[in-house]
């Protein structure tokens, strides 16, 4: 993610801040309603504070299809100078996106409901490996269990 | 062509299995690829072919013996096979489950 990346709601966003369907914690609440497709990245940060947390429900929000990223952009680590540093569920995410492609979203939106615990993130991988090897690609699982257990040992 | 309770009952055979063949047909698209997905393509080939067999029950009593005891027999090994392929997905779903 770049500091100058600007995300905008989806409609189903939109919907959720009327209907508050899928119990969205305060601060993702929040930052749903900040999300305006102005506001820059940066700027959301410093908004709420500059917790990295925004990063993590950014991912949950765009997982969960109430937040849209910028148009061509990739959900990946940043580079260069003021590139921001990731947690290791983000990472995760992005893994499960570069790894998987389209078939990404169910990992997804299972690695940003997991808890943010080592045991639980394990736990999480363990299961999102299951779920690949069954319904998606048996090489694909053993990549995604390999690099995930790189990041997960940092 | 006799219309006798063999023959409605490979009618009702015949009104299963396409429906079968439908369901294999609606559901494969939610089933992307994996071990599931790769058992599903396999399953999804041989309902195609039981449904073709099937098919062709009605129409046994015009055909000479030697022709329908090789399609029964081919229909009781596709079958088996069948049985195989899906006992096995089963056994491997377990395994990851409970892995």
């Amino acid at each position: 993610m770049q500091p100058e990346w600007v995300f905008s709601k989806t409609p189903r966003g939109s919907a959720e801040l009327e209907q508050r369907s899928l119990g969205l914690t305060f601060m993702c609440r929040r930052l749903l309603i900040m999300v305006d497709g102005k506001r820059t990245l940066g700027e959301l940060i410093h908004d709420l504070g500059g917790s990295m947390d925004v990063l993590a429900m950014l991912e949950k929000l765009v997982a969960n299809d109430l937040v849209a990223a910028p148009a061509g952009a990739v959900m990946r680590r940043p580079e260069g100078p003021h590139a921001i540093e990731l947690g290791p569920k983000a990472r995760l995410c992005e893994l499960a996106d570069s790894l998987l492609g389209s078939a990404a979203a169910k990992i997804s939106a299972k690695i940003t409901a997991c808890g943010d615990g080592a045991e639980e993130l394990n736990a999480c991988v363990d299961a999102c490996v299951r779920l690949i090897r069954l319904t998606i690609d048996e090489t694909k699982a053993a990549e995604f269990k390999r690099q995930a257990s790189t990041i997960l040992a940092h | 062509m006799q219309f006798d309770l063999s023959f409605v009952i490979s009618l009702a055979a015949i009104v299963v299995m396409v429906f079968c063949l439908l369901q294999v047909i609606k559901l494969g698209k939610t089933v992307p690829g994996g071990i599931v997905g790769k058992a599903w393509r396999q399953l999804s080939a041989l309902v195609i072919l039981f449904t073709v067999g099937y098919l062709v029950t009605p129409f046994f009593s015009l055909l000479p013996a030697q022709v329908i005891n090789p399609i029964v027999s081919l229909i009781f090994l596709f079958g088996a096979i069948y049985v195989w392929i899906t006992v096995r997905l089963i056994h491997r779903v377990i395994s990851e489950l409970t892995s």
